[in-house]
């Protein structure tokens, strides 16, 4: 038992030297997780210190992971609305959308003759409308 | 991820429609008085509208019953409260014209909202709603488009 203990003692003083390779590091890990020798104390803090350090980082970057794109997808909106909100050109018919801007100007053009081009049309109804009343 | 997609779309098309909002006639505009059927709707913003000094013309034509015809021409005439100018005919009792002129923006932006109502043959009738912004006065248009 004192010699296997001594196995990880030796391991545990690479791990501090830094001349573990991965697959005794996992070795290491799985040992401490099922020994609680006050003596690995030391690598247990530093060895679970690393643990938590990396799982937080990982949650950390899940967490932001979605900014970057959320940002790209808002400025291409804002862009796209900024255009959208300078020109637009559009005509629905029945629901049909038709931006053929000859078509739209065509209507805008009709729409305001129809309202404007016969603007004495009310003065003419007040008279008649006054003089039948 | 989708979600905020959607409602980013929702904003800008809701933006980009939203500019006679403060109006009380809104509603005929954006589809709950005047059904999508037989509805003409026209949404022009900026260039285009160059040459008649407007930055903004949105119409709504369509064919509709006397009931909602009155529903649109009480909301005209309300937004007729507002009005620094207004030229108004109606006929038979029933609004059937409307020219009306609010206060200008600060940057001297003026805001329009026409109204015409025609009777129909089969009894219903055509009616042409239009909110424009622009540089513009309702003198330099019924000049520009008098016959």
């Amino acid at each position: 038992m004192i010699k296997k203990d001594d196995k990880w003692q030796a391991l545990a003083d690479r791990y501090f030297e830094g001349e573990t390779t991965l697959e005794e590091e996992v070795a290491l890990r799985e040992f401490l997780a099922g020994n609680d020798d006050p003596r690995f104390d030391g690598l247990r803090a530093v060895m679970g210190f690393l643990v938590a350090e990396r799982r937080s980082s990982e949650a950390r970057s899940g967490r932001l992971r979605w900014i970057p794109a959320v940002a790209a997808a808002v400025t291409v909106l804002i862009a796209a609305g900024v255009g959208m909100s300078r020109n637009t050109c559009v005509l629905y018919e029945n629901g049909n959308r038709i931006s053929d801007n000859t078509v739209v100007m065509e209507d805008v053009n009709n729409t305001l003759s129809e309202l404007f081009g016969d603007s004495q049309r009310a003065d003419v109804d007040d008279i008649l409308g006054d003089l039948f009343n | 991820m989708r979600k905020v997609f959607l409602l980013i779309i929702l904003i800008l098309v809701y933006c980009s429609l939203a500019a006679q909002d403060g109006l009380k006639s809104a509603p005929a505009f954006d589809g709950r008085l005047i059904p999508q059927e037989g509805r003409t709707e026209t949404l022009v913003k900026g260039s285009q509208l160059d040459r008649l000094e407007l930055s903004l013309f949105h119409s709504v034509k369509s064919v509709i019953s006397a009931q909602t015809l009155d529903e649109i021409a009480s909301l005209v005439q309300e937004d007729a409260k507002d009005a620094v100018s207004k030229e108004m005919d109606i006929v038979h009792g029933r609004l059937s014209y409307a020219l009306i002129s609010f206060q200008r923006s600060e940057a001297g932006k003026g805001r329009y909202l026409c109204f015409q109502s025609q009777e129909a043959e089969d009894g219903r009738f055509e009616v042409i709603l239009v909110y424009m912004e622009g540089s513009t006065t309702i003198d330099n248009l019924k000049r520009k488009f008098s016959k």
